[in-house]
């Protein structure tokens, strides 16, 4: 068998298993989400067709929908076909539009500030993380790794109601909350975006401060893991640049323990989102759990907990087959 | 003989060390909370909104609580939910972890793709709709902890378990007739619990990391004043835009304080149960 032919077939045997457990864990969120409103007491009806402003024929048509008055088996298959389908009921909050109408309208303003937030943390992070280990016990080192410490310990919402207090209370920097100024009508897309940002610096500081924490200290031990290898050793003897030796040769073969580190950071992203967007009013999906559980609107609970499971599942598939391209390591496990 | 020699640790480890000293100064203020306490933290002792005075060092909230008062109780309910919680994720994850490791096979194969299962789900907001659907509650609170909190403890636990099992000297007990309560006695558990006492400090700074963002979103303890609560009510009664950093910051500096203050003595376990970590 040709070499490509054997990388081929490693990749796909290992493509399957990385979807079958794909499947198995989309079907596990699925029933945590349908079991969980049926363990209460009452009638499921009671939590998923209800809201003050429901009318009865709404209702009725929202027991039909999701069988809410049949057997649990039937109730079952038929919110399986419904989550297909996109169906996730109606929000008692922000009635009479629909969860997932709800979701997707506060999804752009999430992955607009994680998006960024992620990736500036994580380059910070690993590139501190590698001149803190190649320079061990400088002041950099000392004074990065007591900063991941302290921001381990520390609330991320705390920290987020001092910035809003510093600088947007007594310094009045920065808008207080939200995404946009309310009521302004805007003259273009540029000043629509300019007012994006705004209001997005506080918000985006505080995620990145609290994210820079994982990315570093792992980047700081595979670094100094690594020094003491005798090919970094070699490297730096034959007189190449030392950003070469950290980046290219010392933090290359380090995925393997990334991509569990991946599965647990994304849920801690997800948190710190959770958090940040409560404290700053952002209009995104961890604030939408946040109303959700404030209002008891049990069909947005279930809703956004689907969606952002799902999304942080389908996020590790992806950062799974990547690494797994790129390190025959992974696959062959 | 283990207590004096992390004694003497101590007394290399500065860091360590400040860790023990804020972990024994705050169970000091939660045990003699009601002695201390110039108040009851749930009567109306004086006019909301109160600026710190000599009645009310830290002033009062919107009720009229004294806050000094719910600080110092609030530790009770922090170190409570950290350090149950902690046990719990910890008891589940060495039962899982051995379970699978000895079993092996299809067992093992089982546990570790529900420990996968359960890493993939974002924990915070598995533990905010868990604790949603049950009622907040500490013990819902501790139990949705140990529900959730559990998997990387399995995981570090089998994977102990499988590099002992292929070790020479266990192979030779078992040759040598070794059952398995004997090699789990001698061989697994010695082992074992150095590895796991670092782990369950660390893990408390996570479980009051944890009780204290459900308290902020109003998933907190009605019942039981707590840190994460007091910022709640500071935050929902806009206690930032009135000026009121009297309610804000110590609450916050509480939760951060204890935070290190596992997290150093859980560092400095590590290292002096694992010399690897000495550097």
């Amino acid at each position: 068998m040709s070499q490509t032919a054997k990388i081929a077939t490693s990749f796909s045997r290992y493509l399957t298993k990385r979807i079958i457990f794909l499947i198995v864990t989309f079907f596990i969120i699925i029933s945590i989400n349908f079991f969980l409103p049926r363990l209460m007491p009452g009638t499921p009806a009671d939590y998923l067709a209800r809201g003050p402003m429901l009318t009865t024929q709404e209702r009725l048509k929202l027991i039909r929908e999701f069988g809410l008055d049949k057997p649990l088996w039937e109730q079952y298959l038929l919110y399986i076909k419904n989550i297909l389908h996109g169906n996730l009921g109606l929000s008692y909050k922000y009635y009479p539009e629909t969860v997932w109408h709800v979701i997707m309208t506060r999804m752009p303003y999430t992955l607009f500030l994680l998006g960024i937030s992620y990736t500036i943390a994580t380059i910070i992070g690993i590139v501190l993380g590698a001149y803190a280990a190649w320079r061990r016990n400088s002041a950099l080192d000392l004074s990065t790794t007591s900063f991941a410490f302290l921001m381990r310990s520390m609330p991320i919402f705390w920290l987020g109601m001092v910035m809003l207090y510093v600088f947007g209370v007594e310094l009045g920097w920065f808008p207080l909350s939200g995404a946009l100024t309310p009521g302004v009508i805007y003259t273009s897309k540029l000043a629509m975006l300019k007012d994006l940002f705004r209001h997005s610096v506080l918000p985006m500081i505080t995620i990145i401060l609290f994210l820079i924490g994982p990315p570093f200290l792992l980047a700081r031990s595979l670094v100094s893991d690594a020094l003491t290898e005798p090919y970094i050793q070699t490297a730096l003897a034959k007189g190449l640049p030392l950003r070469d030796v950290i980046f290219k040769h010392a933090l290359r073969p380090v995925s393997l323990p990334l991509s569990t580190y991946t599965a647990i950071l994304l849920g801690y992203v997800v948190g710190g989102a959770v958090f940040t967007e409560t404290v700053f009013d952002w209009p995104g999906v961890g604030k939408l759990i946040y109303e959700a559980v404030m209002r008891r609107d049990y069909p947005l609970i279930q809703g956004t907990f689907f969606i952002i499971a799902v999304s942080v599942l389908l996020a590790n598939f992806i950062v799974d087959l990547v690494y797994a391209f790129l390190d025959p390591r992974v696959r062959l496990q | 003989m283990e207590i004096k020699g992390f004694l003497t640790f101590l007394r290399y480890n500065k860091l360590a060390l400040t860790g023990t000293v804020i972990i024994a100064i705050l169970s000091i203020i939660a045990i003699t909370a009601p002695y201390i306490t110039p108040y009851n933290p749930t009567a109306i002792t004086g006019p909301p909104y109160a600026s710190p005075n000599k009645q009310h060092l830290l002033g009062t909230d919107d009720i009229g609580h004294d806050i000094l008062s719910q600080l110092i109780y609030g530790s009770r309910t922090s170190l409570l939910v950290g350090t149950l919680g902690a046990l719990g994720c910890v008891s589940v994850g060495i039962l899982i972890g051995l379970v699978a490791g000895f079993a092996g096979g299809v067992i093992d194969e089982i546990l570790m793709r529900l420990t996968d299962i359960v890493l993939v789900i974002p924990y915070i907001v598995f533990v905010i709709v868990l604790v949603a659907y049950l009622g907040p509650s500490v013990w819902n609170i501790i139990l949705s902890i140990t529900v959730l909190g559990w998997p990387s403890i399995a995981r570090m636990v089998r994977s102990y378990v499988m590099s002992l099992k292929t070790s020479l000297y266990v192979e030779a007990a078992i040759s040598l007739g070794a059952g398995r309560s004997y090699i789990m006695r001698y061989h697994i558990f010695p082992g074992l619990i150095p590895l796991i006492i670092p782990v369950y400090v660390l893990t408390i700074v996570d479980s009051i990391l944890t009780e204290a963002g459900l308290s902020f979103l109003g998933l907190g303890d009605p019942t039981k004043v707590s840190w994460g609560l007091l910022l709640y009510y500071a935050q929902i009664r806009g206690a930032f835009v009135r000026g009121m950093w009297w309610w804000v910051i110590p609450p916050g500096l509480m939760i951060t304080i204890t935070g290190l203050g596992f997290l150093l003595l859980g560092t400095g376990l590590e290292e002096y149960f694992n010399p690897r970590f000495r550097k």
